[in-house]
């Protein structure tokens, strides 16, 4: 699977692209929200995971956009905002799957073999 | 002629929409790159006149995707910094027009116009664009 990662969070980065890497997966990883559009434009990817924390732009207001010019791309959300607010906004967009940060590895696996389950 | 305006700067967004009235029929304003990428993805704009000063991703972040996303419609961008580079980045970007400020209402309104007329003729006349693959 082709997966994007986007997140400003360096370490969370680096763990998620080592994680999602060991699967044979090809894994980009970006902490701006502008190079994560420009890829989206640039093509289809299996699965997108965004944490809500980006350089530029943040996730929530990044999902509108992705979700137009990649409709059909699964997106999974990252947040450490437990407000309603922000799981509302989310939900509302639209997304296969919103985790609260802290990510725990194996949820996370278990959501991405679902992306490329349904992908098939 | 339906025209996006996009500033951080509250009164320069109001100050370029008001110098902007008499060109265009519908003017939105807004003051987030995300505002303004939604915007045209949404709706048909003939023309964008942009700050580099946006929320969210900054103007030279958010010029080269408002080209892909509409390489049609010109864009105008202002900003305070006179620096070759910016310049060049602006310009590499691909926008039309970089006007300094403080801005001259009358040098606007021109390039306005003179972008809108120009978008419009090769519209009309698609055989006037540049051809120089055919060109033996």
């Amino acid at each position: 699977m082709d997966i994007i990662v986007a997140s400003s969070d360096g370490e969370l980065r680096r763990s998620l692209a080592d994680l999602l890497g060991r699967s044979s997966n090809h894994v980009r990883t970006t902490p701006r929200s502008s190079e994560l559009i420009q890829w989206a434009i640039d093509g289809e990817a299996d699965a997108v995971v965004v944490d809500v924390d980006l350089v530029g732009m943040d996730g929530v207001e990044a999902l509108p956009i992705l979700k137009q010019i990649r409709p059909k791309v699964p997106i999974i959300m990252l947040s450490s905002d437990t407000s309603m607010e922000v799981g509302r906004r989310i939900a509302e967009i639209g997304v296969f799957y919103h985790f609260v940060k802290p990510v725990d590895p194996s949820d996370l696996m278990q959501v991405v073999r679902a992306v490329g389950g349904a992908g098939r | 002629m339906r025209i996006i305006i996009a500033s951080n700067d509250d009164a320069l967004r109001r100050f370029v929409a008001h110098i902007l009235e008499g060109v265009g029929e519908g003017i939105r304003t807004v003051s987030r790159s995300g505002e303004l990428l939604k915007a045209v993805l949404d709706e048909d704009y003939d023309l964008a006149v942009i700050t580099l000063d946006l929320g969210g991703m900054s103007g030279l972040e958010t010029l080269p995707i408002l080209k892909r996303l509409r390489p049609k419609m010109p864009v105008i961008v202002l900003s305070e910094d006179n620096s070759a580079e910016v310049r060049g980045d602006v310009f590499e970007g691909g926008a039309l027009h970089y006007f300094v400020l403080p801005i001259h209402p009358p040098a606007l309104v021109s390039a306005v116009s003179a972008a809108v007329r120009k978008a419009e003729y090769k519209d009309q006349n698609p055989e006037s664009r540049i051809k120089p693959h055919l060109k033996e």
